[in-house]
């Protein structure tokens, strides 16, 4: 099974050194023409179907003999360290993984049309197939760290994909808000991994008690930081309260890769990553009743914002978001087997959602042909509403004043402190430069 | 071509005509320097396989020999990517010193050699922007104050050692460039040529490392005094406008968490050390290097507002992201490796200092991710113009491979 796992991580890294060698013998990829594109096509697409078939081997293993870990190599280490590469098949992992191949594998043949002579073709499917590597890594992870490289891996390349159309100026900007809100979380990450060395001496995956999958094992001493830790990860990369303000500006790159990531399976490695830290919820009362409380408030807020929004990208983001909080109150009551069902339904059907989201405009217009009148709104505005009724509609409009407190409040104060001391900088450096020039110009005035 | 010599005359900051008219046939020279040092590369890489790098049971400590040849691939890299305004003989001259210092930098074990060396190394700094009045007299009053640290904080008896630390603490802080303490050091990078800049930043590097030297007693409280120096200079990072300005401060923590980790007492971390000092070396001169070809093409670097230049220069926006990656520590390179085995081993000692760090290499990404996508996307024009060339471009790539690949290697 060992070779079978090493295909699985090495077949998408394989690809993608093969489409960075290409990258950096021709020099124009993008004017290469449609041979070239075809190459870039199966480069990606044959080692997803080797992953899957990989998967599907792995999964008949799962159901004959078990869940099973598999310590594959040591990569480095010093004298009392030694930074294990292991990987856990079980049923958490077959499912994430055979989801996401399926789900990826359908993106990769949809991108092929979608984006046929566009100048990123090639850079779209290179930093799909990072996606991929990152995504079959946090599937299979049995080791904490081995779950942070594949975890970074997602967080880069969905960034680079938000800004993936380089002409104009509100990718970049997006895709910087969401990197900041990525990297914010993943030190919780970083740091839930360090703790776990600090108070196990390890951090790897144990088989669960009463459960089909490997998980984070909950120490005595540290349990409430290091699932704090955990918890403030998962929010970040799930989008769930109160950093669901990223979302909808992640939905700039193209549509296939807002499928992927924020309809199907990037924001759903938050479940996973609470899935494999149930543990720690089970244990303590407190961090099931925060995991609660913020389920609620994601499924709350995403709802009251989703009424509102004009646009269709923006609205199955916040649809997303609605389901992800109700995902997050299932882990909290301890229906895992139901929020696992409820991921891959989501996924599914979001994906096909937003996959379809670019042709509405020409369905409408279709309907409205046959109807041979358009498909005005029906309902009549009512004048009268109540103060608390506008209160929640100004809230939704504000998408739950998360953006404005993390950007204009948190970011912007920091933001003066940290200039005020840099224009101090400044005028020192000006005082010294311009006091010695002053001098100078005094003598010289002097000595005229 | 002509086009591209007269933005590169009219964009550059530091460009310098009586250096230029000056210069006795600089691509000579140029010419010159990069042979010699990648003949000095050659040797070491022979010496390091003669002396078993591949044999594991030697018991030679490499890691002098290991740094060294980093060190030249670095200073190799500096040469190539100097752009044709900074090709003058001073400033070769400048920056085969600061080869000269680095290289000896790594072989000596002794507080007062270190000093000198780097004393040199500022003074040649001094001299090569000796037609900038405003940063030469800058560079000169601060580095009066440095080493008058330095020297007052080494005469000082060890019957009084809290005054001596106190005394390194601060030239340390300064010649580091913390911010907002050290302000030669945001203003040299807005004005100095970029070549002069990574060269010299590779001598702060490696006189980081050797912190130990001047600030032996190190305390909790040490090292949180150069955590906090380091956040604020990530924070300004972050929030920097300008591109240069913003490396400079970022260049700063990373140069603290260097010092830092060489002041821990704890075992073990000698590869951690190693490994962390050689993506410092390597990749971020090489962000300041590309920076400086950026500038060279479209003139001010500013983060105010995305820039777009991917589309007219592809390689050297690849280049960029690549090496601001690597000096951010991104997993599967050899800063992931060292950082993770620092903290593994530090966080158990230091848990809170150590959590800061992780912070701030956290902001020092940020940066580097926002250098990229501000300076490289987001506009609609597209200039015919020359990217990168072929030679540049291949020795980067080398650069980044090698960053990459080493970290399987090891």
């Amino acid at each position: 099974m060992n070779n079978v796992l090493i295909l699985l991580i090495f077949a998408p890294a394989f690809s993608l050194v093969l489409q960075l060698l290409r990258f950096f013998a021709i020099k124009n990829i993008s004017a290469a023409g449609v041979q070239a594109e075809k190459t870039t096509y199966y480069l990606v697409m044959l080692p997803i179907l080797a992953c899957l078939l990989g998967v599907l081997v792995l999964s008949i293993n799962v159901i004959l003999h078990g869940p099973s870990s598999h310590h594959i190599s040591n990569w480095f280490g010093s004298s009392d360290y030694n930074y294990k590469i292991i990987f856990v098949t079980d049923y958490l992992s077959i499912v994430y993984g055979l989801l996401s191949l399926t789900l990826l594998g359908t993106i990769c043949y949809f991108s092929k049309r979608y984006l046929h002579k566009d100048p990123g073709f090639h850079r779209f499917y290179l930093l799909f197939t990072i996606f991929c590597c990152g995504l079959l890594i946090v599937a299979f992870a049995g080791i904490l760290e081995i779950l942070i490289i594949g975890w970074e891996l997602v967080g880069i390349s969905s960034v680079l994909l938000i800004a993936f159309y380089t002409t104009r100026d509100g990718p970049p900007r997006n895709a910087l808000y969401v990197f900041i809100i990525y990297r914010c979380c993943d030190i919780g990450l970083i740091t839930a991994a360090l703790l776990l060395h600090y108070f196990t001496h390890h951090s790897n995956f144990e088989l669960l008690e009463n459960s089909y999958w490997y998980g984070i094992e909950a120490p005595h001493d540290g349990l409430l930081i290091i699932g704090l830790c955990l918890l403030f990860a998962a929010s970040g990369k799930a989008a769930l309260f109160p950093f669901s303000s990223w979302i909808p500006r992640a939905m700039e790159g193209p549509t296939p890769s807002s499928a992927i990531f924020y309809g199907a399976l990037s924001v759903h490695l938050g479940p996973l990553l609470l899935l494999r830290s149930i543990n720690f919820f089970a244990e303590s009362q407190l961090l099931m009743t925060l995991l609660l409380v913020i389920g609620v408030l994601t499924a709350l807020i995403g709802f009251l914002s989703w009424q509102v929004q004009n646009d269709i990208k923006s609205k199955l983001a916040y649809g997303s978001v609605t389901q992800l909080g109700i995902i997050v109150c299932e882990i909290a009551l301890g229906w895992e087997i139901l929020a696992l069902i409820h991921v891959v339904t989501h996924a599914s059907l979001r994906a096909l959602q937003i996959l379809r989201a670019p042709s509405l405009l020409q369905d409408y217009k279709l309907i409205n042909q046959m109807l041979g009148h358009s498909l005005a709104a029906t309902q009549e505005y009512d004048h009268k509403v109540s103060r608390f009724r506008q209160f929640i509609y100004r809230i939704s409009l504000e998408r739950g004043l998360l953006e404005t407190f993390w950007k204009d409040r948190f970011l912007g104060t920091l933001k003066i402190i940290i200039l005020s001391f840099d224009r101090l900088d400044n005028n020192i450096a000006a005082k010294l430069g311009n006091a010695a020039a002053d001098n100078k110009n005094t003598v010289k005035g002097d000595e005229a | 071509m002509s086009n591209v010599l007269i933005n590169h005359s009219l964009h550059s900051p530091s460009h310098d005509a009586i250096s230029i008219a000056n210069s006795n046939n600089p691509q000579q020279f140029r010419t010159w320097l990069i042979s010699v040092l990648s003949a000095a590369a050659i040797v070491m890489a022979c010496a390091l396989i003669s002396k078993g790098l591949f044999n594991e049971h030697s018991n030679l400590d490499l890691t002098p020999y290991l740094q060294s040849l980093v060190v030249l691939i670095s200073f190799i890299l500096i040469s190539v990517f100097s752009p044709s305004w900074s090709t003058t003989n001073r400033g070769f001259i400048s920056v085969l010193v600061f080869a000269i210092c680095s290289c000896l930098l790594i072989f000596t074990d002794n507080a007062l050699t270190s000093l000198g060396l780097v004393f040199l190394a500022y003074i040649f700094l001094v001299v090569s922007e000796k037609n900038k009045p405003v940063l030469l007299r800058l560079l000169i009053i601060y580095g009066v104050v440095i080493f008058a640290l330095f020297i007052v904080s080494n005469l000082i008896t060890a019957s009084q050692g809290a005054a001596f630390q106190g005394l390194s603490i601060a030239a340390y802080l300064l010649i580091l460039g913390g911010f907002p303490l050290a302000s030669w050091y945001g203003k040299l990078y807005e004005n100095s040529s970029t070549g002069i800049c990574a060269g010299f930043l590779v001598v702060q590097g490696l006189f980081a490392s050797k912190s130990a030297l001047f600030i032996p007693e190190s305390s909790s409280l040490i090292h949180g005094i150069f955590l906090i120096v380091a956040l604020l200079s990530s924070l300004a990072a972050a929030f920097q406008v300008n591109a240069k300005r913003g490396f400079a401060a970022m260049a700063a923590s990373q140069l603290l968490f260097i010092a830092f980790i060489a002041m821990l007492p704890f075992d073990g971390l000698a590869k951690a050390k190693l490994y962390i000092i050689a993506v410092f070396t390597l990749a971020t001169p090489g962000v300041i290097l590309t920076f400086g070809a950026l500038e060279s093409r479209v003139g001010h670097l500013s983060l105010f507002s995305p820039q777009g230049n991917y589309n007219s220069y592809p390689r050297l926006a690849n280049t960029l992201l690549f090496f601001s990656l690597l000096s951010a520590g991104f997993p599967l390179s050899l800063g992931y490796v060292g950082i993770d085995l620092l903290a593994e081993i530090v966080f158990s000692h230091e848990s809170l200092i150590m959590f800061g760090w992780m912070v701030v290499i956290s902001l020092n990404a940020i940066f580097s991710i926002r250098s990229f996508l501000y300076l490289c996307l987001g506009s609609p024009e597209h200039e015919e113009n020359i990217d990168m060339m072929t030679s540049k471009y291949y020795l980067a790539c080398g650069c980044i491979g090698f960053l990459f690949l080493i970290a399987f290697f090891i």
